[in-house]
Formats: structure tokens, sequence, C-alpha cells
């Protein structure tokens, strides 16, 4: 019953009007743009925050769903763990192409992390910037691809290396 | 810091970014790690940060890129103009970090900070302090050397020590360890030293940090001031310098900007002018102040002893305290018009505003218009919000200039990595 009611109050918004701070603060100032047109930010700086209260008591009676209120979901929130550890980063190459990272890909990264075997991580070689997979093998580190095009690279004890960050997130956009 | 009357000891820890702006460069241009790099000032003017590879060829602090440019490209001396936005951020990134390792903090500068460790354990001091170190520079690639000590002007000597030894970090606590550390240390170097005061006390014998702090405070408030007189009690390892967690809103602004090549036109400098007082409006506003006085200042090259020379600074009280830009422009060019004089080749404008006031205090006046000044509020609010998203100078004042032919060099500017999404770090 109550996923039905948020459907329902969604569509109408009159009496019951989940209003976040950010759509008060718009409505206030005047210099917004319609939500559909409202580019998404992924900026670990902003954050739709919790609303400040639960209803516009324009009817006068307090909504029901105010006991069930959750978060707006935040897609900052979800993605970046440490805010200030943090960087995006583009995708350039197609060494990761069977991983699914294609050229133009924003990559989400986090320097907080340790990097496990496995992690597709963006590391510095030589002073070079490159993004591959990790892979320890024995006492060796290697590089991998994930195209056949490209061949792995074992880090070895005369070469420069260290990890900038690891990637956590690969966005593609289809639009 | 006293409670109930027991007085604890205090400790404080100074984090101190190693070669800032160069490391902040270094992190999203990895090839330049090790190697030797200068940033320069607005107008690529002079050298204000070296990496250490540059100190150890001798390039002073301050000196100017046009006198050092056939060394620089011999010794391929990789050049970066500053880039203020991109300090900005790593600088808030590092100071949030710190807060985690503190409740109490002081943002000393954009690189430096001072931390309140009165609660730890003694002997836990070096590993914290080192957790530290390696905690931003895993989280931000910046490097970070910490000094603790029992006070403020302590920290700042065990701080060099940690620097000058590349150590991470370095804990002066024992009274042993101060009194060797400073036995070593030349008073030149002590925080709030200068070299008119170096000079005065080298002239009374005294050469190391140690030989001063033995003398009684009370005789260095007679002969210098309260000030030197603090910075004795600290070196005897009495804190007398509390942590300031909160910055004060500014008393005063300033936007000046030297010119990228000299101007004579009374068009040009206006542009100048509007465009100072326009950012100078945005910083009231942030603030949330408003100026009783405004004032311009206009300059010749003091360095081109061939020009013909005019220096002037012109103040004009407003007619009512004020942060909107479309009167600060007003008034602004109405001084610069008293003050300007043909014929001379102008390097430098600015405008200034002094006697500043919060704005929740303003007088109502009987001659203000109330509809007009909150029309022009929301207009001043707008504008800060749309070039706060879009980037500064989306929207300007006409008055501003468009060409902007006064706008300073910055040839070797590195990208917006962490504000601009088309210009966010690339990699294949």
């Amino acid at each position: 019953m109550r996923d039905d009611f948020f459907q329902d109050s969604e569509l109408k918004g009159n009496s019951y009007k989940c209003d976040s701070p950010l759509v008060l603060k718009e409505q206030k100032n005047l210099h917004s743009l319609p939500d559909c047109t409202r580019p998404l930010r992924l900026n670990p700086f902003s954050s739709l925050s919790l609303p400040l209260y639960l209803s516009r008591i324009e009817g006068g009676f307090p909504s029901p769903a105010d006991d069930y209120f959750e978060e707006t979901l935040d897609l900052n929130q979800h993605l970046i763990k440490h805010r200030d550890a943090t960087f995006f980063v583009r995708a350039t190459g197609v060494a990761l192409l069977d991983a699914g990272m294609c050229p133009g890909d924003l990559l989400i990264v986090d320097r907080a992390l340790t990097a496990n075997s496995g992690n597709i991580i963006i590391a510095v070689l030589d002073g070079e910037l490159l993004v591959r997979r990790l892979v320890y093998r024995g006492n060796s580190a290697f590089l991998c691809p994930e195209n056949s095009n490209f061949s792995e690279i074992q880090v070895t004890a005369d070469r420069d290396f260290s990890i900038w960050g690891v990637v956590t997130t690969v966005i593609h956009s289809v639009l | 810091m006293s409670v109930l009357g027991v007085v604890m000891a205090s400790i404080f820890a100074l984090a101190d970014c190693n070669n800032f702006y160069v490391s902040c460069e270094r992190v999203f241009q990895p090839q330049f790690m090790n190697k030797p790099v200068i940033v320069l000032s607005n107008n690529d003017g002079c050298v204000i940060a070296r990496s250490n590879e540059v100190k150890e060829m001798g390039i002073p602090m301050g000196a100017p890129y046009f006198k050092i440019k056939g060394y620089v490209k011999k010794h391929s001396i990789k050049v970066f103009s500053s880039n203020y936005t991109l300090y900005g951020e790593m600088s808030a990134r590092v100071m949030r970090i710190l807060r985690q390792f503190t409740p109490r903090l002081e943002a000393y500068s954009i690189d430096e900070a001072f931390l309140d460790l009165s609660l730890m354990a003694e002997e836990e001091l070096l590993k914290y302090g080192e957790h530290i170190r390696e905690t931003i520079l895993q989280w931000t690639g910046i490097p970070v050397s910490i000094g603790v000590a029992p006070t403020k002007t302590l920290a700042k000597v065990a701080n060099k020590m940690a620097k000058d030894r590349k150590l991470g970090c370095h804990v002066l606590m024992k009274p042993v360890d101060i009194h060797c550390a400073l036995s070593h240390f030349p008073i030149k170097d002590i925080w709030g030293v200068g070299p008119r005061w170096t000079e005065k006390l080298n002239h009374r014998g005294m050469q190391t940090a140690l030989e001063l702090s033995k003398v009684p405070h009370t005789q260095i408030r007679k002969t210098f001031n309260v000030v030197l007189a603090r910075t004795v009690v600290e070196l005897n390892g009495i804190s007398a310098l509390s942590l300031e967690e909160v910055a004060l809103p500014k008393k005063n602004i300033v936007s000046s900007r030297s010119f990228g090549k000299a101007i004579t036109s009374f068009e040009e400098l206006s542009e100048s002018i509007a465009f100072h007082a326009s950012r100078i409006g945005e910083k009231l506003r942030a603030q949330a102040s408003s100026a009783r006085i405004i004032g311009c200042f206009i300059s010749t090259n003091v360095h081109k002893k061939d020009d013909y020379q005019y220096k002037t600074f012109h103040p004009y009280m407003l007619p009512s305290p004020t942060n909107d830009t479309v009167l600060l422009i007003r008034y602004s060019l109405r001084v610069l018009k008293e003050i300007y004089k043909e014929g001379y080749k102008y390097i430098k404008a600015g405008v200034t505003v002094i006697e500043l006031i919060p704005s929740s205090h303003l007088p109502l006046s009987l001659f203000d218009n109330q509809k007009l000044l909150n029309q022009r509020k929301t207009l001043m609010e707008a504008m800060d919000h749309i070039n706060k998203r879009y980037g500064r100078g989306t929207l300007t004042f006409a008055s501003e200039g468009v060409e902007k032919s006064w706008r300073m060099k910055r040839n070797y500017t590195s990208p917006n990595y962490l504000t601009r999404w088309d210009q966010i770090l690339c990699v294949s």
C-alpha cells in the first residue's frame, strides 16, 4: 500500500508534495532550469541534501507519508565514498575495451582505496598515466589490458611504477 | 588552555605541503616528478614556486621570469602559469582530510595548517604524524611535512627540521630535544622574526634560537615588542598563541592586476577598473559585507626609468554602504575620471574597498528606492549563481570590456582538472 501511495502522490502533486530543499530554493530564486533539462552533476561537492521538512502543508493536514519518508536518491552519495580522494578521469584509449571501457567514458577514481589484484587502476609507469587491470602473479605485478591488440606489461624493478588510484566506476553515456 | 584551574599541556602539529603549487601540478602530470619545475605569478611575472631540483640550481624565489628564460630553456625546466583554481581545490581537499585527524584545525595559509593534538599521548605522536602524511599523500598525491611540538612556534621549528632532514614527520616534545634543536636553529628562521629583528638580535650577540629563548620575555617586550616577547615564551614551550579556527571576514578587499602590456587609453583603463569593481562586488556578497568607501589606484611602471611616472590612489565615500556591482562600477569609474591623466603608460590598476560592514547592519536611507534595491539584489544573486556554475566570467558587465586587451599573460596554465568537465584528466 505504501508503494502505491508514493506513486500516486508523485503524479498528483497537490496536497502531498515531497519537496527537497533544492527544489524549494530554486522556486524561490527564479534561476532554475526545469528538472528534466538539468544535467546530472557528478560533483563531489554538490549535495542533494536531506529535505528540510517533509511536506508542504497546503491543505492543512500532515501527510500520512511523512513517517515513511526516505532520502531521495543521490548519485554522488552512491558512487563516491571518499570525496576528498576521488577524481574524475576521461578514458581516451581502447586498452580495456573488452572490459566495457570505451573512449570518452568517465571514470570515477578513488585514491583512498588499496588496489587489489584484479582491480582496474590508473597507474603511473615511468611518468606516464595509463589505465589497466592490476594483476599480481607471485611476486610480480602486471598491468593487463582487455583488448587483444594490447599486451600486458610486467612491472619490473627497473621501472618507475606507482598506483595513482583505483577505478571504481565507469560511466558510459549512450546519448 | 586551562580547565578548572588545571593547565593542559598543549600539542600543536604544523602540517605543511612541500612545494605546494609544484606538487599540485605534478599530481596530474606525473612525468614532472623529480624534474625541475617552476610556477609563475600572475602575468607570468616571477617565480612563486620551485621544485627542489630548481632550488638546488640556485634560482631564487621571486626571480623575474624574463631574466631566467634562457636558463630555463637550457636546463629544460618545466614552466607553469599559476592555476589558483586548481590549487584552491587541492588545498580544500587537504584541509578537509586534515580535519579527520583533529577536531581543531587552523588553516593558516593555502598550504599550511595547525592541528591541535593536545589529547594525544606523547608516545603516539610520531606514528600519528606519519599516518597523517601517508593519508594525504595517498588521497591527494600531495607530500606533506609535519612538525609536532608544545607550541606553534616550536611546531614550525620541528616542521623545518622535518623538511631539512627529509623526514615525513618530526616530533619535538622532550625538553632535551627542544634544547638541542634550538641550539642549532638560526634566529632568522624563527617564525615571526624578520630580517630587521634578526640584525638587531645578532648585534646583541645572539645567533641561535636557544640564545633568544634564554632572554626574559619581559626584557624582550621592552626592547622589541609584545610579538617577539610571545615568540620567546613560545620557544620556551609555553603556548602563547592559540589556534585561530574561524577566518574573520576581511576588513578590506583589494582587486588589482598588472597588465600584460602597458595601457594608455581611458577606455581600456575603465574596462580594467570595472572588472575589478565587479570582482570586489562578488567578494563582498560572498562574505555578506557592504563597503562604505571605494578607492581606485593606477600606476605606471616604476621600473621603467625612462618613462614618465604617475602613481595615485583616490578614495571615495559611497552615498550609502553597498555591495551592488552596478554602483561599485559606477563610482569607481567616477574616481578614475578624476585621477586619469593622459600620456602615461599605465601598467597596473586596481580597486579597493575599505570600511566594510555586515550587510545585515545596513541602515535604511531616506533616499534609497527599496524596490530597486531588492531588484538589484536579486540580479546580483542570479549573476553570482550563474558565474559559480558555469565558470567565472560567464556573465560580466559590458563596462568590463569584451576584448580585454589588458588581460594578464598566462601562457603556461595547466587545465582546471577539478572544476571543468571539459578539462579533466585524460588517460589512455
